[in-house]
């Protein structure tokens, strides 16, 4: 009796020694890190922030692992990440689409801006105006010419219905003035609606520009739909420079990040955007890889990368509430 | 001379690490397309990161043997346990669980594996023969195409409930509303979400699946335990399903070229076509054999032969479009990417002799799926001896365990026991699963590419139609498929009369 009463006491004592022990964290990280990716495994970003992960681990002396939680848009992943402790082991890659246009879509998601506090702004990926390689236009100011010409409304693929390249697209169809009909594809920029170019039930669509290495020749990129070039293709015209500003600066991009959860002790969230920043900016990361996937990679500091989201939403809502005033 | 040429490239571009890398994707795929809720594509997933630093060839081996092993193993579950380990067995399910009741498993075994040989056989020497000239059809499959074919697969709902047309519908029709939780494919929209993101995403077809087969057979079980039995020796069992080569050999031709068609199309898939080849394998029933769905080896046949058939046909408008056609292809794409290898109209011009390396292992593959797949029935005949109760045990855990190895969601398994419950309750009452796992697969796709067709046709959809020669004939095989059992029957009531 006296001996179980002893093992009770001593297992009470060793559970409250770690209790009290958790809250100062000088030993932060002892445990690995998990980051909450909202793409599936077999996605380039989703490959990127692997490799991000393995650099970050050096830095931290713990393994970070990447979970794929996906679906609706990574809205699965932002509220799954949110009933985590703020304890700075559960990060969550969030996405301009999820963080902020699907909320504005639909605002009873759980979760807000003030639920996150940026780590780093990671990728900015822009998208393009793309037709089948066979299509008559060479670049935005033919395709808008080939479109008056037309005399009808054009099929213009906006990949997913609630996504940030459905509003950049429709607004760039509204500036150039063209009528259009937006189709919308569930599996976001890069599958079907490709497919609709090359088999010609889609005009035009909005893409990104890797696509072009995946599907060989048989689709072109007319320009971005940005302000501004980028250095993914640095041949590439923008909207802008020919004549139809999209208007929307450093947001035109489809940004996608790393956040901790708000209420994560502070020097916990330092050291985090300290070591994301070093690999981020870091050459080791730059050699690991190359390409496309390397050039939508796009360090943002944690205070501008905060600072986005709420710009983005100002942005983003007067277009929304006119898509869902359409009734589309 | 293609053959010596064939020779030629093989010896040069397959050697010992590319056949050991096969083997080895063949029996990993084996093993989780057996066990209920871990499937090829967790497999393939997994096995990404040990083909970064293989050759393109050997990676590819490895990948493609996952696949094949894959879409032959859930066959096994389902005929020894009664669990479908992949969709696409649900069909095969049907006639190969009441063969092995009956105690004729390891020959409803044995079935499936000349089935899914041949299946992907056939389809590999399509895909050497014609690769690049068949992707063309690929291209022509709009959303209006795949609309109409999904549907054709959905008319096969009343059919497969057997005595009761009626519950077959009402079952499909209740796959179908499920389906449509989640988000509206074309407006975004919440529907039947009840404000939870979880169910946003739309209900997983892992947890359905294993919920509905899985689980509710551990139940079932509870109550009145079913062996699956051998009363014959291996030997005249086996004797027995290898002659169907020569006794049924229509149905294992029409079966493969159905895989392999359905393959070439994005976005349909192995379930859609292990069920349409089945529904064929129905209208040509031979008089001697039992019904379907009480063990006709017909119906294990073309399911098998179909679905094996869809992995090479599913390869086709991947490697020369790269439009990959399912979730597992689109996996395999990112293996060969991974490689520094583009699928694509320039592959066979850049890289043919990867090109032409992974149509050999394809066929290679198909052909070591027999020798290794009936090594494998004779494993699991001997695991079968275990006491039931230990067997089940084992069942539950790896539902389980599988279920969320998927997306590692605690509330993925609160729903496999909802569809636990609810396999266990329909099956019960003499409701038939299948069609609903049919309506449940079938609806989204058809769902999306219709409204995406209203869309394109820009409010006239009849004349768009109209325009779609391939959408049309479809159709009209529809109703054909619809009218001709009604007129059937109107015909022999009014013969009396007359």
């Amino acid at each position: 009796m006296t001996r179980m009463l002893k093992t009770v006491t001593l297992g009470i004592a060793a559970s409250m020694a770690v209790l009290f022990a958790a809250p100062a964290f000088a030993d932060w990280p002892d445990r690995p890190i998990t980051i909450i990716y909202p793409w599936p495994a077999a996605d380039p970003t989703s490959v990127a922030m692997r490799t991000i992960g393995e650099l970050v681990s050096d830095e931290l002396g713990q393994p970070v692992v990447i979970n794929n939680v996906t679906g609706a848009g990574g809205t699965v992943a932002l509220a799954t990440a949110i009933s985590a402790e703020a304890d700075g082991y559960t990060l969550v890659s969030n996405w301009v689409a999820a963080q902020v246009s699907a909320r504005l879509f639909n605002p009873d998601l759980p979760y807000s801006n003030d639920d996150f506090v940026a780590v780093a702004g990671v990728f900015a990926i822009p998208f393009t105006l793309t037709v089948a390689a066979n299509h008559p236009a060479n670049d935005i100011a033919e395709f808008i010419e080939w479109a008056e010409a037309q005399g009808r409304t054009l099929n213009f693929g906006v990949c997913a219905p609630q996504s940030v390249p459905r509003l950049i697209g429709e607004q760039f169809m509204t500036v150039a003035d063209i009528p259009y009909n937006p189709i919308p594809f569930s599996g976001g920029c890069g599958g079907d609606n490709v497919t609709g170019l090359l088999n010609g039930t889609l005009d035009a669509s909005v893409a990104v520009v890797p696509l072009i290495n995946a599907f060989g020749g048989q689709i072109k990129h007319l320009g971005l739909l940005t302000d501004e070039r980028h250095p993914i293709d640095p041949d590439l015209p923008s909207a802008a420079e020919m004549g139809y500003p999209v208007g929307w600066g450093g947001n035109a991009f489809g940004w996608g990040g790393l956040a901790a959860l708000s209420g994560t002790p502070d020097d916990v969230v330092m050291r985090l955007q300290d070591a994301f920043g070093a690999v981020l900016t870091g050459d080791a990361l730059a050699s690991e890889l190359e390409g496309n996937v390397g050039a939508m990679i796009s360090y943002i500091p944690p205070g501008d990368f905060q600072e986005m989201w709420a710009e983005s939403e100002i942005l983003l809502a007067p277009h929304v509430q006119s898509i869902l005033g359409s009734g589309n | 001379m293609i053959v010596i040429e064939l020779f030629q490239i093989a010896t040069d571009l397959i050697g010992v690490h590319e056949l050991a890398f096969l083997t080895l994707g063949l029996a990993i795929g084996i093993i989780v397309g057996a066990l209920p809720g871990v499937g090829p594509l967790i497999g393939v997933i997994m096995a990404i990161p040990f083909t970064y630093y293989a050759e393109p060839v050997a990676a590819m081996a490895l990948l493609i043997g996952i696949y094949q092993g894959g879409s032959y193993g859930g066959a096994v579950a389902a005929t020894m346990i009664g669990i479908p380990g992949t969709p696409m067995a649900a069909a095969t399910m049907l006639d190969a669980r009441p063969m092995a009741l009956a105690g004729r498993a390891s020959e409803a075994v044995t079935l499936s594996t000349i089935g899914s040989t041949f299946g992907g056989v056939v389809s590999a020497l399509v895909l050497i023969a014609v690769a690049p000239q068949l992707a063309a059809i690929a291209l022509r499959f709009g959303p209006a195409e795949t609309a109409a074919f999904a549907l054709l697969g959905l008319t096969a709902l009343g059919a497969l409930s057997g005595s009761s047309p009626m519950k077959g519908w009402a079952m499909g029709f209740l796959g179908l509303f499920v389906a449509t939780i989640g988000l509206d494919p074309v407006t975004g929209v919440q529907r039947f979400s009840f404000g939870s993101t979880y169910l946003d995403a739309g209900i997983a077809l892992v947890p359905l699946l294993v919920g509905l087969f899985g689980i509710s057979e551990v139940l079932m079980q509870v109550e009145k335990p079913l062996r699956a039995s051998d009363e014959d020796t291996g030997a005249s069992a086996s004797a027995r399903a290898f002659s169907s080569l020569v006794s049924r050999p229509i149905n294992y031709v029409r079966s493969a070229l159905t895989g392999v068609f359905v393959g070439i199309i994005p976005g349909i898939g192995g379930v859609t076509a292990s069920f349409l080849s089945y529904r064929m394998a129905m209208s040509f029933r031979k008089t001697q054999d039992p019904e379907f769905g009480e063990g006709n080896p017909d119906g294990v046949i073309a399911s098998e032969t179909a679905n094996s058939a869809v992995t090479g046909g599913a390869l086709i408008p991947m490697m020369s479009l790269s439009i990959p056609g399912d979730p597992i292809v689109a996996v395999l794409m990112g293996g060969l990417m991974i490689q520094g290898v583009q699928p694509g109209p320039q592959l066979f011009l850049q890289n043919a002799d990867v090109a032409q390396g992974i149509f050999l292992i394809f066929l290679i593959g198909a052909i070591l799926l027999l020798p290794l797949g009936l090594l494998f029935i004779k494993g699991v005949v001997r695991v079968l001896k275990l006491p039931q109760w230990s067997i089940m045990a084992g069942v539950l855990m790896i539902s389980l365990v599988g279920t969320y190895s998927v997306a590692r969601q605690i509330s993925d398994l609160w729903l496999l026991i909802v569809f636990g419950l609810l396999g266990y309750g329909l099956r019960k009452a003499n409701f038939p699963l299948a069609p609903l796992v049919i309506g449940f697969v079938l609806g989204p796709i058809f769902e999306s590419n219709f409204r995406r067709t209203i869309l394109i046709s820009q409010g006239d959809l009849f004349s768009y139609v109209q325009t779609r020669p391939i959408t049309v004939s479809v159709l009209c095989l529809i109703a054909l498929f619809v009218v001709l059992p009604l007129l059937t029957r109107i015909l022999r009531r009014s013969k009396p009369l007359a």
